[in-house]
């Protein structure tokens, strides 16, 4: 149940848009082991037979992400997310029908104390008797419950990886079986999905709130990542944290969560992809008898939002005792954007490898940097992205330098500098790369999900290789020129406090 | 595939359309497991005492060769901390006469391959992964890389810029700074398994140390080479015994690394981080060895305390019970080389620091106190033998396993040994191992935290001892 922080999904995405591309007949063998299909009610399906150990990869993965939540319940995305290990009407309680009405008291009585603690002049003495109603209605609902049954009884059966994850544009939920008991993650899965229960909910929103601490306000990097998207995008939901910010979790009620259920998690927005040890026949099969019956539902709304052209550069420096990190973003492209592919091999000309600009000077040469990285989309890549550069400075090396030698690097990018040689070298990596991802259920499963969901076809995770092929380096030095200018970039910093500045505060 | 072509069979005849109903996750009954083909290691020792371990694998393209060494930083002296794996970091950024660093990375990057090297306390690493069809042109590469590193210089003082770089980032992840500052507190600042680098000790590592130090550890009878992926055994034989008969012998390292030197005794140790809103805690003490005839009772019993992802007790009561965190985990260690820490710990809100140590230690402590559920003890045996399938989820699995078995000098069935053991153990085997291994009365603590928000909560667990991380660390003990 894991919020992947910002950064780690910037790398995950980093990685999945630089998987890559394969010759066409490597796409033909492979594909003759792939079976899709679709059922009546929109759910689809994209099985993998890789019969190399007698284990099963299954991943549910949902097109939704925290780009999608209302205003004002950031987060929400990740807390059902949370939620859905919780149990359903079957697996967790003792008495589903009692526990479901104590859920429904327990979240009124929460939504009153909300209301009494959102008033511009709350009554003290009436916020704390709405409190006390409402926990002691919260402990009346943990009689019902069995603790952790759900999660419990999948790992009692074997399951290994049991997690999930939530990005700015994706909810993803996966576990592995032994191949014989496919049939269990079948008819779990769609318990949990057809009729969610929102279980021990306030609870586990403290819970998120640790998790919140941990990834983000105790960790200087995490404080950086959530300061600068805040302030690279003005309109885009992409400003938002995915963990929510910390009064949208404290407002977020069972009412909302089942709402956000409602109108995200119709199976049009649900595509789920196995890979391992299958009969595609038997898969099919239980697929119907299982997720057959979910009702199809409205399809789920679009996120419309356009980032409107930023009209100036920003900046921002975070003082504190940590050491320094340095960062700067431009606005880009979303992925399915003609130009997604050139900025994607500029990101690995600049900073992937040995071989990289970034590496070659900053930290050989000039040794002003332990590291430099860039990459395109981020904080997700399904609408317009930033692509963003971080340096983290050696001890001693001033940050103006550093800024300075970043845009000299791009500058020359600009100028025509990048040789073709480079530009191959990246694709063959990206070639290579895709290769090399494919030794692994978990990692298949969710990559052919991840494609058939967000771009209507698993193919895209071959076929995305034959873009990159196409890329000239006319059109690296012309998107250099489009996007890295000066007024549509954010720079961000963490500087360290002095001792001496310190000591006179 | 036997069973899935005859269930198919037996659909058609029964037609497909028959009603069938959705079972409960309860109800299920399951058919026979399928069996993996555990592949053949091919094996074999040259002359100069370096053993090849083959497996065929031909799903992708690729060739991976991973080299343990055995050698280690306990080789090196307290002085020269950091020696070990900057010798590694020079081997690869430095190059070679022939391959300088900046050819050999364009070489490399240039057909996507891959090779790396590493140290650790007790064993280091190679590793070289390359599409097949260069493995020819560029496994002589990796020998140089193995056999003749240049350490050029510069390079030497880059790898020491970054490792003082690294140092002085050190103390910005609370976290990190909990795991290494509380292994200093169980082994002890200077002990072998809680030194830390230096700037000092960096200061102090010279180029020929780093030409001695690979001398001794990169020789032919300190190798074992293992090799998966899309070739023919025959041939890879023939080719290694080519490429490596002139690599020199050596002589073989002794892995005797020293025992720990351990009081039980308690403590509560406290590190001021006034940029966090939450306490990272550490508590514990020394743990065992993997050779004891109460390991699979001390694996069951961890299982039982933390195992699974959401069923073991901490996580039970501490997480999804009393919301006081996401991360809380516990574990009783037995190392194979030298003595484990048993260790739990959480991360929790300042405010609710001193009840997260408590609870955490309530259920330490009730391990003592009664014995596990018959019920509980058999889940935790399920979990563990339901997924032995994953053990071997690939032909690589297999071979990693066994060159680790063979390196740690562990008999060829001591997994499945620790197998039956485990299916055997009882709840009292559970309850005897945990009052005579645990010692909840005895644990050192460690808070990371940010002392304003905490208050006065730690004053209850004893006299609280600061300890002091500013870099360079305050005047240390003189050897």
């Amino acid at each position: 149940m894991k919020q992947i922080s910002l950064t780690m999904a910037a790398f995950i995405i980093l990685c999945l848009s630089h998987t890559p591309y394969i010759h066409a007949q490597d796409l033909e063998e492979f594909e003759k082991n792939v079976t899709e299909f679709t059922l009546d009610n929109g759910l689809s399906f994209v099985i993998l037979k890789r019969d190399v150990a007698p284990v099963i990869s299954f991943v549910t993965y949902i097109d939704v992400g925290s780009a999608n939540e209302p205003v004002g319940q950031t987060g929400i995305a990740h807390i059902f997310e949370h939620m859905a290990f919780k149990g359903s009407a079957e697996i967790g309680t003792t008495n589903f029908e009692e526990e479901i009405e104590v859920i429904r008291q327990m979240d009124l009585a929460y939504r009153e104390w909300l209301r009494e603690k959102n008033r511009s002049n709350p009554n003290e003495e009436k916020l704390e008797e709405k409190w006390e109603e409402f926990e002691r209605i919260q402990k009346r609902s943990q009689e019902y419950v069995v603790n952790n049954e759900f999660t419990q009884f999948i790992e009692r059966e074997g399951a290994s990886g049991l997690n999930a994850f939530t990005s700015a544009d994706a909810t993803a939920y996966f576990y592995s079986l032994p191949e014989n008991k496919a049939e269990l993650w079948f008819t779990l899965e769609a318990d949990r999905f057809k009729q969610p229960v929102m279980r021990e909910f306030y609870t586990e929103k403290d819970i998120i709130f640790e998790e919140r601490r941990s990834r983000t306000d105790s960790s200087p990097i995490g404080r950086l990542i959530e300061e600068f998207v805040s302030i690279a995008y003005s309109a885009h939901p992409y400003m938002n944290p995915v963990i929510g910010w910390p009064s949208d979790i404290e407002n977020t009620t069972i009412k909302d969560a089942l709402e956000f259920y409602e109108t995200y998690y119709v199976p049009s927005n649900i595509t789920i992809g196995i890979a391992g040890d299958v009969d595609p026949d038997e898969m099919k099969r239980f697929a119907e008898l299982y997720f057959g019956d979910m009702p199809a539902g409205d399809p789920a709304p679009q996120l419309m939002v356009e980032e409107p052209e930023q009209r100036g550069e920003r900046r921002f420096v975070i003082e504190e005792s940590s050491q320094p990190w340095f960062m700067m973003g431009f606005h880009g492209v979303e992925e399915n954007h003609p130009d997604a592919k050139a900025l994607d091999l500029l990101g690995s000309i600049l900073a992937q490898g040995r071989t990289s600009r970034l590496y070659r000077r900053m930290v050989v040469e000039e040794q002003s940097a332990l590291n430099a990285g860039a990459f395109s989309g981020f904080p997700g890549s399904k609408y317009q992205s930033l692509f963003l550069t971080y340096v983290l400075p050696n001890q001693g090396v001033d940050m103006g330098d550093v800024e300075a030698t970043l845009l000299e690097e791009i500058e020359k990018v600009k100028e025509g500098d990048v040789r073709q040689s480079e530009l191959d070298r990246v694709r063959t990596n990206a070639r290579a790369n895709l290769i090399r991802g494919l030794d692994s259920n978990s990692g298949l499963a969710l990559s052919l999900a991840e494609a058939a969901g967000k771009h209507d076809d698993w193919r895209t995770v071959f076929t995305d290789m034959d873009e990159l092929n196409d890329v000239t380096l006319e059109d690296i030095k012309r998107v250099a020129n489009t996007y890295m200018v000066k007024k549509n970039r954010t720079v961000g910093m963490i500087q360290t406090e002095k001792d001496e500045e310190v000591t006179i505060n | 595939m036997k069973r899935t072509l005859s269930i198919s069979l037996i659909w058609l005849i029964a037609g497909f359309s028959l009603l069938e109903a959705q079972t409960r996750y309860d109800e299920l009954t399951y058919p026979e497991l399928n069996e993996f083909q555990v592949p053949d290691i091919e094996t074999f020792e040259l002359d100069n005492g370096i053993k090849f371990y083959l497996v065929e694998d031909n799903e992708l393209p690729l060739i991976n060769m991973n080299v343990i060494v055995r050698a280690g930083s306990f080789m090196i002296s307290n002085e020269k901390v950091g020696l070990a794996s900057m010798t590694t970091q020079v081997m690869r950024n430095g190059g070679t006469k022939k391959y300088p660093e900046e050819e050999l990375n364009e070489l490399l990057e240039n057909r996507a391959a891959r090779m790396e090297f590493g140290m650790g306390l007790s064993s280091g690493s190679g590793s070289m992964n390359v599409l097949k069809e260069d493995f020819n042109d560029l496994l002589p590469v990796f020998i140089d890389l193995l056999k003749n590193p240049a350490f050029p210089e510069d390079k030497i003082d880059l790898a020491k810029t970054r490792t003082r770089s690294g140092i002085s980032r050190r103390n910005d992840n609370a976290q990190s700074v909990a795991s290494r500052e509380f292994s200093q507190l169980i082994y002890g600042e200077e002990s072998l398994y809680g030194r830390l680098i230096e700037y000092e000790t960096l200061s102090n590592i010279t180029r020929d140390d780093m030409i001695e130090f690979h001398e001794q550890a990169f020789t032919g009878s300190n190798l074992m080479i293992g090799i998966t992926g899309d070739f023919s055994a025959p041939q890879m034989k023939d080719a290694l015994q080519e490429a490596f008969s002139d690599y020199p012998k050596g002589t073989r390292n002794e892995l005797d690394l020293p025992e720990v030197d351990y009081e039980f005794n308690s403590s509560i140790n406290f590190i001021d981080k006034p940029d966090v809103n939450q306490s990272v805690v550490f508590m514990g003490h020394i743990g065992g060895l993997r050779d004891n005839p109460d390991y699979a009772a001390l694996q069951a019993m961890n299982e039982i305390l933390s195992g699974g992802s959401f069923s073991g007790r901490l996580m039970q009561t501490v997480r999804s019970e009393m919301g006081l965190a996401y991360s809380v985990f516990g574990s009783y260690q037995s190392n194979v080389q030298y003595k484990g820490q048993f260790y739990a710990g959480i991360s929790t809100r300042s405010s609710a620091t001193g009840e997260a140590i408590n609870a955490v230690r309530d259920q330490i402590i009730r391990l003592q106190e009664e014995k596990v559920g018959e019920q509980e003890l058999e889940e935790a045996k399920e979990r563990i033998l339901n997924s032995l399938v994953f053990r071997y989820d690939s032909k690589s699995s297999v071979l990693r396993e066994r060159m680790s078995y063979e390196y740690n000098g562990l008999p060829a069935d001591a997994f499945e040994k620790y197998i039956e053991q485990l299916q055997d153990v009882t709840v009292d085997d559970i309850y005897r191992a945990a009052n005579e291994y645990i010692q909840p009365g005895n644990m050192r603590v460690l808070v990371v935290g940010n002392a304003s928000e905490i208050g006065d909560q730690l004053d209850e667990f004893g006299d609280v001892n600061e300890i002091d991380i500013t870099i360079p660390r305050a005047q240390r003990e003189e050897e």
